[in-house]
């Protein structure tokens, strides 16, 4: 089967003209000359990596200049995306197909017996995110720069990305990851765009001169250098290089001279120390107490620069900020920027004296919000004695936009104290709390939510009043995925196949893919689609041989769970349903069971001891099984350590069964869920988020959709929910739960896992796993006996593919850019050049 | 830090140059205090922050301290020529709204004879 070569464009060739193999070979062996200082034979791997990334970075950032440009002279409307993560991923071998240019690297380094591949697997992930929220945001940032939108994203550059995960007798341990320990090739530091950002202090009155008023100055703060990392963003197939700017943070003074001369060593590098803490590490979770205030300092400071650095580019072009929302949009990713409501106010009042009523006006213009969680213990809130100290200026504007606020929502509902209660953006109690979702909606012109259901929840249940006053402010965008990254670059086969049915359309419009519909019909097809499935299962199966040393069979069912571990996603549903599937066999060691392969990847954070717990659940299951010589060959449950974008690249694509089996109501979309359809994968999921979405696009005979609905669930919760009863209903479950009890699962530890049995039997089962434990177990039944049947398998299976066009992230892009953003796409004109050599 | 005192048509200017933080602030506002409470009569200041690169919070507390000082007598101060680092600091704190800033002594010369 041939390679897909993808066909850049005309334009896109232009500015570089057609490099050759040998032109971008010379420019290589420059750069471990030059830049890595080095004669190739002694070249490390990593040298040769960072070499080719700097010769890939030269092209992109010519087309990074041309860009850059082009928006200043056509004085384009810019968004800019504020995300607290960007998980990124390797970049090399995205950047390589952006730019069409895949056979013309593999040439070039063929010529050294290099192979491209190989070198890509160096390249640590950039990890600078949780989970699907920081994936979007990077998918998001792809499809700007394809469609030529003026995009910019805005990010921390932390020192330490997301923990590295390691298991220790199948406990998760958490090592820090150093994905900046040989540098970063692609990153551009601008220490001359350097911004000032002040915390702590306070707010002193002066007294008033003459017949003026009285007036405050902010004193005692401490100030941080925000410093500037640039990583072009290369769009596919087009001469568009936007911007992913990530903020250092630095002590603004260097150390103290003075103290040091002193012989104080350690209070001489204290701020230093200080300043740089605040980039250092990702939180690996918004719910931890801990560093809570570093973490609100880190919110702050990703702001601050952002709202700087847009105002400055602004006002290169323009004398004020008056049209300022006509020529920027922010979009908050989710409600960690939502401090940028009040610090683009302070700007407008503070630095450009623009009164109250206009300075309002152009922030809630120029922002949007993004809510991407309905469960109440992740809408951030901030302690009020917290934020006076860290930001004592803001907490002033931050009451005023509440005054004014709840002044016009005692106007339209009259002595209605519940509402002003809940509306509020002051929660009141022992200690009052800035509600920082509260914050962004008043603050923003537009709010979002990222699948149909749970914008429809948000309104309903969340935020009510706001949709009720501002039901204009609410939308529903779905996310979406980039099928640059998620078909084209990491499942190279399946992209192929496609391509040569199809045409290649689909790689810029992913709607193209329904013209696969009719091969789903045909044999033949089926057969090539099968065998590709088959080839990335095997490739697959020799990464966790090599990795972990444990055989997985690459013909039995892949059957997928992947994502961050939280009790809501229900990795222990899956768990359950293996106890089960255990017992079955147990009981009839020589009945025929369809062989399973149960693949878990995922990280808890650090502090939330439940999900540590359901990892070490699932990796004792994994042992017992795998000791037990009934079970050999039949099931095996493996558990992947440090889940991660580049591991995602290796299982998406070889995924037979996707795991989305969230309580319905709980899951804002997922995102998941569309890379591993979109690679043919038969989707295993609840009533929930964008699964509910993808039902509807693969239509619900190509899908395993199972359990109550969120009605349902709401109507339970209201009702009372009692999940021993479904326990007694069910002779299986039982036994599954009495297992557990009896410790089955922990020989030699008794009680180890008490917890989860109470948690499921005792302590009301939060999440519903007993509730919708018969319905599961029934449809994986139903899974089973599909997978038998491997030509209707695949027939399903590549329907998914074909109807999943409305999944990519080019339509979310664009549904922003038309109903929030109102911004247009600004093609990028480069003048021919010469071929290089 | 350096700092020079003289007067100019009847207006204290004061010119500061290196950085004014937290090893400078206190001699910063001794020798300004010393210089103007030398002055009986001195109304207005202009303090030219042309040579300073960096200030702190120490250092910006200091200059709001010598303006208080200068206000109890009734008088008024001036910010001549702040580069951007400083300016940007000056805007942030709000001290740029108490503190009106110049670009260049002349101005702030004339602002003060008027």
């Amino acid at each position: 089967m041939k390679e897909l070569r993808m066909k850049p464009t005309t334009a896109a060739h232009k500015l570089n003209g057609d490099i050759t193999a040998d032109a971008l070979l010379a420019r290589f062996q420059d750069h471990i000359k030059y830049s890595r200082g080095k004669h190739f034979a002694g070249a490390t791997d990593f040298d040769k990596l960072a070499s080719l990334s700097r010769a890939i970075r030269d092209l992109a950032v010519e087309r990074m200049l041309a860009t850059q440009q082009t928006y200043y002279d056509r004085d384009a409307k810019r968004v800019y995306y504020l995300s607290m993560e960007f998980l990124m991923g390797r970049l090399l071998s995205n950047n390589v197909i952006s730019l069409g240019l895949r056979p013309v690297v593999e040439k070039a380094l063929g010529k050294l017996g290099l192979s491209f591949e190989q070198l890509c697997n160096y390249e640590p992930d950039a990890g600078l995110g949780n989970g699907g929220l920081g994936r979007l945001a990077a998918c998001y940032l792809d499809s700007l720069a394809t469609l030529e939108y003026p995009g910019y994203g805005y990010g921390i550059r932390y020192r330490h990305g997301m923990f590295r995960q390691e298991f220790d007798n199948g406990w998760q341990m958490e090592r820090p990851d150093d994905w900046l320990k040989f540098g970063n090739p692609w990153e551009i530091i601008r220490p001359e765009d350097a911004v000032p950002v002040l915390v702590y202090g306070r707010i002193e009155n002066l007294p008033a001169i003459g017949d003026g008023p009285p007036r405050s100055v902010w004193v005692d703060w401490q100030m941080i250098d925000g410093v500037p990392y640039d990583i072009p963003i290369i769009g596919c197939g087009v001469n568009t290089v936007n911007i992913l700017r990530l903020w250092s943070a630095r002590a603004a003074e260097g150390f103290r001279l003075d103290v040091f001369n002193q012989g104080d060593y350690v209070r001489a590098i204290q701020e230093k120390n200080w300043a740089e803490t605040i980039s250092k590490v990702l939180y690996p979770s918004e719910n931890t107490h801990a560093g809570k205030e570093l973490r609100l300092i880190q919110e702050y400071f990703l702001v601050a620069c952002s709202v700087r650095d847009a105002v400055r580019r602004h006002l290169k072009k323009h004398e004020s900020l008056d049209n300022f929302a006509e020529k920027n949009a922010l979009q908050l990713n989710d409600t960690h920027p939502a401090l940028a409501v009040a610090e683009l106010m302070r700007h407008l009042l503070d630095e450009q004296d623009v009164p109250w009523e206009r300075s309002w006006e152009i922030t809630v213009a120029a922002l949007g919000y993004t809510n991407h969680t309905l469960l109440p213990e992740a809408l951030e809130k901030w302690p009020v004695p917290l934020m006076e100290r860290v930001l004592p200026r803001h907490l002033q504007i931050i009451y005023e936009i509440n005054d004014r606020f709840l002044d016009s929502v005692r106007l339209r509902y009259p002595n209605d104290d519940e509402r002003i209660r809940r509306v509020s953006l002051v929660e009141e109690g022992e200690v009052k709390q800035v509600r920082m979702a509260n914050l962004a909606i008043v603050g923003s012109h537009a709010v979002n939510g990222v699948a149909q259901l749970h914008s429809d929840l948000l309104k309903a249940n969340l935020v009510p009043e706001f949709a009720q006053m501002w039901p204009e402010r609410f939308s529903n965008k779905t996310n979406g995925i980039t099928q640059r990254r998620w078909l084209l670059a990491c499942n190279p086969g399946l992209a192929a196949l496609i391509t040569e049915c199809i045409g290649d359309k689909w790689v810029r419009d992913l709607d193209a893919l329904r013209k696969l519909e009719p091969f789903a019909e045909k044999p033949e097809f089926l057969q090539r689609f099968l065998a590709v499935k088959q080839a990335n299962k095997q490739r697959l199966a020799a990464l966790i041989g090599e990795r972990h040393g444990i055989a997985v069979d690459p013909q039995s069912l892949f059957d997928v769970h992947v994502k961050r571990l939280h009790e809501y996603k229900r990795q222990l549903l899956n768990a359950l349903h293996i106890i089960a599937l255990y017992h079955r066999i147990k009981d009839n060691p020589a009945g025929d069971f369809v062989p399973r392969t149960f693949l878990f990847g995922a990280k808890a954070a650090p502090g939330y001891h439940m999900a540590k717990r359901i990892i070490k659940f699932v990796n004792s299951i994994g042992e017992v099984l795998a000791r037990d010589p009934d079970v050999r060959g039949r099931v095996r449950v493996v558990f992947l350590p440090d889940y991660c974008v580049s591991l995602a690249e290796m299982i998406v694509p070889a995924a037979d069964l996707s795991e989305q089996i969230s309580t319905a109501g709980k899951e804002a979309s997922g995102t998941g869920n569309m890379k591993l359809a979109l690679n043919g994968a038969l989707t295993m999921g609840t009533w929930d988020g964008a699964n509910i979405e993808i039902a509807e696009a693969v239509g619900l005979d190509n899908i395993f959709i199972f359990g109550h609905r969120a009605g349902q669930i709401e109507a339970m919760s209201r009702d009372g929910y009692r999940p021993h009863e479904w326990a007694e209903r069910d002779a299986e479950l039982r036994r599954v739960l009495a297992s557990i009890r009896q410790g089955e699962f922990s020989p030699g530890a008794p009680g180890l896992f008490d917890d989860i049995h109470r948690a499921l039997v005792e302590w009301g089962d939060t999440y519903f796993h007993l509730a919708d434990f018969r319905s599961y177990a029934d449809s994986q039944q139903r899974a089973s006996d599909l997978f038998r049947d491997r030509t209707t398998w695949a027939r399903k299976a590549a329907l998914n593919v074909a109807r999943m066009g409305r999944f990519s992230s080019d339509r979310s892009i664009r549904e922003y850019a038309r109903e929030i953003w109102n911004l247009r796409p600004v093609p990028v004109k480069v003048a021919a050049a010469k071929p290089t050599m | 830090m350096a700092i020079q005192c003289e007067t100019k048509n009847g207006v204290g200017v004061v010119t500061v140059t290196g950085a004014l933080n937290a090893p400078v602030a206190e001699s910063f506002h001794t020798q300004f205090v010393a210089w103007f409470d030398n002055q009986p009569g001195l109304l207005q200041v202009a303090v030219d922050l042309g040579g300073v690169g960096f200030i702190d919070s120490l250092g910006l507390g200091a200059l709001i301290s010598v303006f208080k000082h200068v206000a109890e007598r009734g008088g008024d101060m001036r910010l001549v020529r702040p580069q951007q680092a400083v300016k940007l600091v000056l805007e942030i704190t709000r001290t740029s709204r108490i503190l009106r800033m110049f670009g260049t002594l002349e101005e702030a010369l004339r602002d003060a004879a008027r």
